[in-house]
């Protein structure tokens, strides 16, 4: 089960990602949530190996889905762990220190973000040998 | 709504400190299980009431409100009435973020969370 | 609902409340599985991975409480990704009524209990729905 899961609310945005990583993994499916309540379900239903995940969102934000796969992972209930590449416009080092000492988040990328690199992260974390990096 | 008058522990008075028979009658009249129940909820009592010292020092009003309100529904389950008015009254204070009420209601809880433990230990 | 298969989740961040409920709900169905959460975002991952029939949920909570588990729960339910509709009874000690009023009107709520819980309201629910 190849699965990839995109939680961004801006369109333009997600289609961005969606298309750039559907070029670099083309056997992988990609699941999409404008929220993170929506990406939180298809988190669970869908048990994606990567989760892209916008930070700063309208209404719920992506704390909710970390702090959620904190405590599963800390009272051991979750039998399925992701990896997180969070993306966040951040600002200063201790956001950068406190969202890197979490057990979920496995990279920090800045926001824009910057395609080049994703294609590195995506092979990295999904252990591809040879992905195209057209 | 700003309260002019401080509270005082007389406005707590009427309140009963510990309905034991209504808490046993909530529990099936277990009395094992009241011993149990009522070991925890004084260990939360002395948590808590650390907890409550250190944030309003630092006036984290979310906290404090989230805190009164936790203490509120346990004293209100186990019996300890008046507990649990205090709370609520504590509460109300975090909410709208009157310090001077908060730190009186918090001494007038202190006093009340000792009377329990007093009372407690009696029977 | 059967007896025999139940399964309780209990969602509530005070140690004696959580205590007193699951007591309860043993000598009532002894055969029942009733699992413990500490906060929503526990409830949300027990809830998701062991697919309980029946929850009690406390409002407030630390790190996650009941507001956001019940916006997770309706927004599944919307996007028809939630596969099943649990049987929720909020159990909590806000007081304001309008307040109260809008937690029943939540996707699954089934009720909504004032604290302290009186447990002959829990008791009739449970019987009208679990043979």
């Amino acid at each position: 089960m190849n699965n990839i899961l995109i939680i961004e609310d801006e369109s333009v945005t997600r289609m961005m990602y969606r298309n750039y990583i559907r070029k670099i993994v083309p056997h992988y499916s990609i699941y999409e949530a404008s929220n993170v309540l929506k990406g939180i379900c298809l988190y669970f239903d869908k048990h994606p190996q990567l989760i892209l995940l916008d930070m700063i969102m309208p209404g719920y934000n992506g704390k909710l889905l970390i702090d959620i796969l904190e405590e599963g992972i800390k009272k051991k209930i979750l039998s399925f762990k992701p990896k997180i590449i969070v993306i966040s416009a951040i600002e200063t080092v201790e956001e950068l220190t406190e969202l890197t000492r979490l057990l979920t988040v496995s990279t920090v990328m800045p926001k824009p973000l910057p395609f080049e690199t994703l294609a590195e992260i995506l092979k990295i974390h999904l252990t591809i040998d040879n992905i195209n990096e057209e | 709504m700003i309260n002019l008058t401080l509270p005082k522990n007389d406005d707590f008075m009427a309140a009963p400190v510990f309905e034991i028979e209504k808490a046993l009658n909530r529990i099936h009249n277990k009395k094992e299980l009241l011993e149990r129940v009522v070991d925890i909820f004084v260990k939360s009592l002395h948590e808590r009431k650390d907890i409550l010292e250190n944030e309003l020092n630092n006036e984290n009003w979310e906290t404090l409100g989230t805190i009164a309100h936790s203490i509120k529904g346990s004293s209100w389950t186990i019996g300890a009435q008046k507990l649990g008015n205090i709370a609520y009254e504590m509460e109300k204070a975090a909410d709208l973020k009157e310090l001077t009420r908060f730190r009186r209601l918090f001494q007038i809880f202190q006093t009340a969370a000792q009377e329990f433990i007093e009372f407690d230990k009696k029977f | 609902m059967n007896k025999k298969n139940i399964r309780f989740l209990i969602v509530e961040d005070d140690e004696m409340i959580r205590l007193i409920h699951k007591d309860f709900l043993k000598d009532l169905y002894p055969g029942s599985e009733i699992i413990e959460a500490e906060n929503g975002a526990q409830g949300i991952c027990h809830y998701f991975e062991n697919h309980p029939n029946i929850i009690l949920l406390d409002m407030m909570m630390p790190i996650m409480g009941g507001e956001a588990f019940l916006d997770i729960l309706e927004e599944g339910h919307q996007c028809n990704i939630l596969k099943d509709k649990p049987k929720i009874i909020v159990v909590t000690a806000i007081k304001e009524v309008k307040e109260l009023m809008n937690i029943g009107k939540r996707f699954a709520v089934e009720a909504v209990i004032s604290k302290p819980l009186v447990q002959n309201q829990l008791k009739s629910l449970l019987k009208d729905w679990i043979s």
